[in-house]
C-alpha cells in the first residue's frame, strides 16, 4: 500500500487534472478509440455539460502524449485513423486523479457540507 | 448538399490555419476528419446542430488563438506608448529659448555685441616682439600674484566676453583678459580665422602677450570650452609659469574621436587631421596622458543644450552624447591630485554668460590654493 503511495507521488503535481485531460483519461479508460469517438464519449461521460472541439482535443491528446499519459497506434483496417489508448502511466493517473475527488467528498461529507449518498 | 458541405469544410481549414505549426503539422488531418464527422452527424440532425458545432469551434479558437495575438498586441500598443513619450516628452523637455550652443567652435563676436559694461580697469594695446598688437585689459592690484588670466584665442575670442566675471573677481586680485589676435582691438592679420590657427600658434601669442605686458608670474588660467584646451596646452608648454587652472565647461582632446564614435554628423571635420592639429584634438582612440598637479577647478554645466541644436542625432546618440561630455569633465578634474569638479546649476555651455559668479568663486578658490602652496 505504502509503496503504491510512493510511486503515485511523481504524478501528484499533474493533480488537480484540468478538465479536459480528465475527460480524455476517462474516456480512454474504457477502452482504445479514435478522435471522434473520444469527443462523443466525453459529452456522454460528463452528462452533457461537457465538450470539446477538434482543436481543444487534439491539443490535450498531444500534451497527454508528450506527457507519457497515452499512447497511439495507427489503425491498419480504417482509414488511416489514429488509435488512443491509456498507458500505464496514464491508468495510475486516472486513479490518482479519482482517489483525490473521493477524498475531498468524503472530506465535505465528514463535515457535513455534502448530502450525497446520505438519507435525506 | 456537397458544395455546401465543401463550403464549411474549407471554412474550418481556415481557422485551422491558425493554431499552432506544431497542433497543425502533427493533428491537422485528423482535426479535419474529427470535424467531418461532426459536420455530418450535426447535418442530420438540423441546422441549430450546425450552429452550435460552430459556435464551439469559434469559442476555442479564440480561446487557444488569443493569447499569442493579445501577446503580441500588447508589445506593439507599449512600443506606442513609449514612443509618444518620448516625442511629447522632448517636446517639452528642451523646449528652453536662445542661442543655439555649440560644443567645441569658439564664440566670437557674440559677447560683445552683448556686454555693455564697462570695467574699472585699464585697457591698453600691447605691442608684441614680432610687431603685432593685442588689445589687454586688466583690473585689481597689479602687485598682486598670481596673476588671474582669462584665456582667448580658442573657445572666447575677446576680453569683453569675460567681462562679467573679470567683474566679479575681488580687486585684491590681479585680473586680465585680452582680445585674441585676429579678434577685436587686436591686430586682424592675413591669416585664417581664429578659431582655425594652429593651437601652438596661439599659445605662443599668449606667451609673448604676457611676457611684453610684464604680468607678474605665476599665472593662474581660465579657458572656456575649446579655451580649456588651450590653457592646458600652455601649461604643458610652460609649466613653471602656471600655477592653476580653471576649466569653464571646456573641450576634451579626445572628444573628436569620441563624439565621432557617436555620429559621424556632428563635425564635418572629425576626420580632417589638420582641423585636428590646428585645434589641439587628438586623432582617433589616442588618448590624452597629461597630468599636472597643481589647484584645478573643472566647472561642468549642468543644463543640457536643446535637442533641437541636434537634428542628425537620434534619442540615443543625444543622450551618449551629453554623457560623452560629463565623462570628459570627470576626466578631466582626475587630471590633478588637486582636482575638483564642479557642477554649476543654472549654467549650459554659455557659463560665462549664465553664472559668472560660479567662475570667479572658482578663480578665487584657485588663488587661494596656488597661494598656499
Amino acid at each position: 500500500m505504502s509503496r503504491e503511495r510512493q510511486i503515485d507521488d511523481d504524478l501528484l503535481e499533474n493533480l488537480p487534472l484540468p478538465t479536459a485531460a480528465f475527460f480524455v483519461l476517462f474516456a480512454l479508460a474504457e477502452g482504445e478509440k479514435h478522435g471522434y469517438r473520444i469527443m462523443q464519449d466525453i459529452r456522454e461521460l460528463s452528462g452533457g455539460t461537457f465538450s470539446v472541439g477538434p482543436a481543444t482535443l487534439y491539443t490535450t491528446i498531444k500534451k497527454l502524449s508528450d506527457q507519457g499519459f497515452i499512447g497511439e497506434t495507427t489503425d491498419s483496417g480504417e482509414d488511416r485513423r489514429r488509435i488512443y489508448a491509456l498507458t500505464r502511466t496514464g491508468k495510475r493517473l486516472l486513479d490518482a486523479e479519482f482517489r483525490r475527488q473521493q477524498q475531498l467528498l468524503d472530506l465535505a461529507r465528514r463535515k457535513r457540507i455534502l448530502r450525497i449518498g446520505e438519507q435525506k | 448538399m456537397n458544395r455546401a458541405y465543401r463550403a464549411h469544410c474549407y471554412l474550418f481549414d481556415c481557422l485551422l490555419t491558425l493554431q499552432s505549426d506544431e497542433l497543425f503539422a502533427r493533428y491537422g488531418e485528423e482535426m479535419r476528419s474529427v470535424f467531418e464527422d461532426e459536420l455530418s452527424d450535426a447535418w442530420q440532425q438540423g441546422t441549430v446542430a450546425i450552429i452550435r458545432v460552430w459556435l464551439e469551434i469559434l469559442a476555442e479558437t479564440i480561446t487557444l488563438i488569443m493569447p499569442r495575438y493579445v501577446a503580441r498586441v500588447r508589445l506593439l500598443f507599449a512600443a506606442s506608448a513609449l514612443a509618444t513619450a518620448i516625442t511629447v516628452g522632448s517636446a517639452f523637455g528642451f523646449c528652453t529659448l536662445g542661442p543655439t550652443p555649440v560644443v567645441h567652435a569658439s564664440v566670437q563676436g557674440l559677447s560683445s555685441a552683448q556686454s555693455s559694461a564697462q570695467l574699472a580697469s585699464s585697457g591698453s594695446v600691447v605691442p608684441l616682439p614680432d610687431g603685432h598688437h593685442m588689445y589687454l585689459e586688466c583690473s585689481g592690484d597689479p602687485n598682486a600674484r598670481p596673476t588671474v588670466i582669462l584665456a582667448n584665442g580658442k573657445g572666447l575670442g575677446t576680453a569683453d566676453a569675460w567681462v562679467k566675471v573679470q567683474q566679479l573677481v575681488p580687486l585684491s586680485i590681479r585680473t586680465c583678459s585680452y582680445d585674441a589676435i585676429g579678434a577685436g582691438r587686436s591686430d586682424h592679420i592675413q591669416e585664417p580665422h581664429p578659431e582655425l590657427s594652429p593651437i601652438d600658434q596661439v599659445v605662443a601669442e599668449m606667451h609673448e602677450l604676457f611676457e611684453a605686458a610684464h604680468l607678474k608670474q605665476p599665472y593662474v588660467l581660465a579657458g572656456a570650452s575649446a579655451g580649456g584646451i588651450l590653457i592646458r596646452r600652455y601649461q604643458q608648454q610652460y609649466p613653471r609659469e602656471v600655477a592653476g587652472l580653471v576649466f569653464v565647461d571646456s573641450a576634451h582632446e579626445e572628444q573628436v574621436w569620441r563624439i565621432a564614435a557617436i555620429s559621424k554628423d556632428l563635425d564635418p571635420n572629425w576626420n580632417n587631421p589638420e582641423s585636428l592639429r590646428a585645434n589641439g584634438f587628438l586623432p582617433d582612440s589616442q588618448k590624452l596622458t597629461w597630468h599636472a598637479d597643481i589647484p584645478l577647478i573643472v566647472l561642468e554645466r549642468t543644463e543640457k543644450p536643446p535637442r533641437s541644436a541636434f537634428p542628425s542625432l537620434n534619442e540615443q546618440q543625444f543622450d551618449a552624447l551629453n554623457a560623452e561630455w560629463h565623462n570628459h569633465q570627470v576626466d578631466l578634474a582626475s587630471r590633478s591630485k588637486y582636482g575638483q569638479l564642479r557642477a554649476v546649476a543654472g549654467a549650459g555651455h554659455f557659463m560665462h554668460q549664465q553664472r559668472p559668479d560660479a567662475i570667479a568663486e572658482a578663480i578665487q578658490d584657485v588663488v587661494r590654493q596656488a597661494n598656499a602652496h
